[in-house]
């Protein structure tokens, strides 16, 4: 940093965080054309306009990222953090083209994105969503409350410290997704993710058998006879078989829930399964 | 129901459905729940009903260009009318599939397929290096969003209690029931899909089995459950790396 050149140009650090709070709003425009290419643009916009003050030079760099874009917003963030010190370059006179920045866009989204929604959507969300539906069951106000402070710090908290981040690292943050951390953080996350699953067939999956008989005297109910072996046994018999369907048979989503609706109401005919507790 | 609470509830919807807010949590059912439950004066049963939706759509997310049916609207239909109806988790369940497939055919229809005209004006703009109408017309694409929840939502408020209550009436009552058996199960499709992303092998399946053992037989909180979860997978990815490399200062 001590070598800067005379006309380095250096983006503030208020346009960096205007540039994070857009972030948040980021899916407010979508579309299939070019997914996320306008929420892009209006993200970098208070950093493009310090940069560049000639009209023209404004418009190339608003046209260049209205080009396709889509990405998960969790980690999207650090390749807005990427662009920010590239545009920085560029503006300082350094040899960047118009292309060179969309492919590095367009080069970190697909790993950005395999990382973002096996962390974010795959792992996280779930994770505290079953927490709060496991409160919330009970009637628990805390159980959406809870949710929601945790929901929010940590997204708005990420998206502020990836920008930072990845205007940091700039190009070298592609040296250091390929350095392994991404697959600790994602092995870390397996882990996390398999057990925390585990629990929840156990605790928000709800199967109870009304089989019963007489036995002598006494009416022998199949479902007590299951929870002195083990507990929750037919939930965990359901999710094994809806997973056999779902990865073996490569059954689709909409018809696995198909046939949930055709099995529950069979069931009730029957009086094989009764109303969960 | 009153007009206020059912312009209340459309707002509701009109807003958390937006994707944005979907990254905030504020689209999630459990959330609804809590909203949805205030308006009608009825929180508990409200927090209740939209647990039930919640853990429905638990592992079902949106994955690249493929829109995820759309659980921001299950939930908020089946808080509104379980609430409204007398058949509190039967609505809630019978539902919230339908109701998830009209939001993410509207995005598909309206949302998305309506945002080319903010896109489109953005091209014009940005040729002319003007930035405040490319931050409008970003911005109005929120209007597109609101629409896709506030009208449907509006109307199922207004007058689907008794429709609902027709339809529950007038069928048998295993029928009904078997609502609330769909119910406890739908959870495990979401989880299988997760699963189903994540990747089976002989790992996950023991770590899977560890959770499911601590829950079913200790009967371990998930919250304490998750911290155990996350301090193994700490100690295990950390104790590999040390193993593997000298430093791994990044």
């Amino acid at each position: 940093m001590s070598e800067e050149k005379q006309e380095a140009k250096k983006v503030s650090g208020k346009a960096l965080m205007a540039t994070a709070r857009r972030i948040l709003l980021f899916e407010n425009s979508v579309n299939f054309e070019r997914m996320q290419s306008l929420a892009f643009t209006y993200t970098m916009i208070p950093v493009l306009k310090e940069l560049y003050k000639k009209k023209e030079d404004l418009a190339r760099a608003l046209q260049r990222h209205l080009q396709f874009y889509n990405c998960n917003v969790f980690t999207s963030a650090l390749i807005s953090g990427v662009t920010v010190a590239m545009e920085e370059k560029k503006a300082s006179g350094e040899n960047i083209t118009d292309d060179s920045i969309n492919s590095v866009k367009t080069g970190l989204m697909g790993p950005a994105s395999g990382i973002g929604d096996a962390l974010f959507w795959g792992t996280f969300v779930p994770i505290v969503g079953g927490i709060a539906a496991s409160m919330g069951d009970s009637g628990n106000v805390l159980g959406p409350i809870l949710h929601q402070i945790i929901r929010i710090g940590v997204f708005v908290a990420a998206v502020f410290l990836f920008v930072k981040f990845g205007y940091k690292q700039g190009l070298q943050l592609f040296s250091f997704i390929g350095q392994g951390a991404v697959d600790k953080i994602k092995q870390g996350a397996t882990i996390l993710a398999s057990v925390v699953i585990g629990g929840l067939v156990a605790t928000l999956v709800k199967a109870q058998t009304a089989i019963s008989w007489t036995s002598g005297e006494s009416e022998v109910r199949l479902q007590e006879l299951i929870d002195q072996i083990l507990p929750n046994l037919l939930p965990l018999s359901i999710f094994v078989l809806l997973f056999y369907l779902l990865n073996r048979r490569k059954w689709s989503p909409l018809l696995v829930i198909g046939f949930v609706f055709v099995l529950g109401i069979a069931a009730s005919y029957f009086n094989i399964l009764a109303i969960p507790e | 129901m009153s007009l206020t609470a059912a312009l209340l509830i459309a707002a509701w919807a009109g807003i958390s459905g937006n994707y944005f807010m979907d990254y905030l949590g504020f689209a999630r059912p459990i959330v609804s729940g809590l909203v949805v439950g205030l308006i009608l004066g009825d929180v508990t049963t409200g927090v209740i009903l939209g647990a039930t939706i919640e853990a429905i759509f638990l592992g079902i997310f949106t994955v690249g260009a493929a829109l995820a049916p759309d659980y921001n609207l299950a939930g908020i239909i089946g808080v509104t009318l379980g609430l409204t109806s007398g058949y509190g988790v039967e609505t809630a369940v019978a539902l919230a599939v339908p109701a998830a497939l009209l939001g993410q055919f509207l995005m598909m229809g309206i949302v998305y397929p309506g945002n080319l005209i903010p896109l489109h004006l953005a091209d014009k703009y940005a040729a002319q290096g003007r930035t405040r109408p490319i931050e409008i017309a970003f911005l109005s694409g929120g209007l597109l969003w609101f629409i896709k929840g506030f009208i449907p939502t509006f109307l199922v408020a207004m007058y689907g209690t008794s429709l609902v209550e027709s339809v529950f009436n007038a069928l048998p009552g295993w029928f009904v029931d078997g609502f609330s058996i769909i119910g406890g199960i739908l959870p495990a499709v979401g989880f299988a899909m997760l699963l189903n992303v994540i990747g089976v092998n002989g790992r996950v399946i023991a770590f899977l089995a560890a959770g499911f053992v601590l829950v079913s037989y200790l009967h371990l909180d998930i919250v304490a459950l998750a911290i155990l979860a996350a301090v193994t997978a700490y100690v295990l990815v950390a104790r590999q790396s040390g193993s593997k490399e000298a430093s791994t200062d990044v």
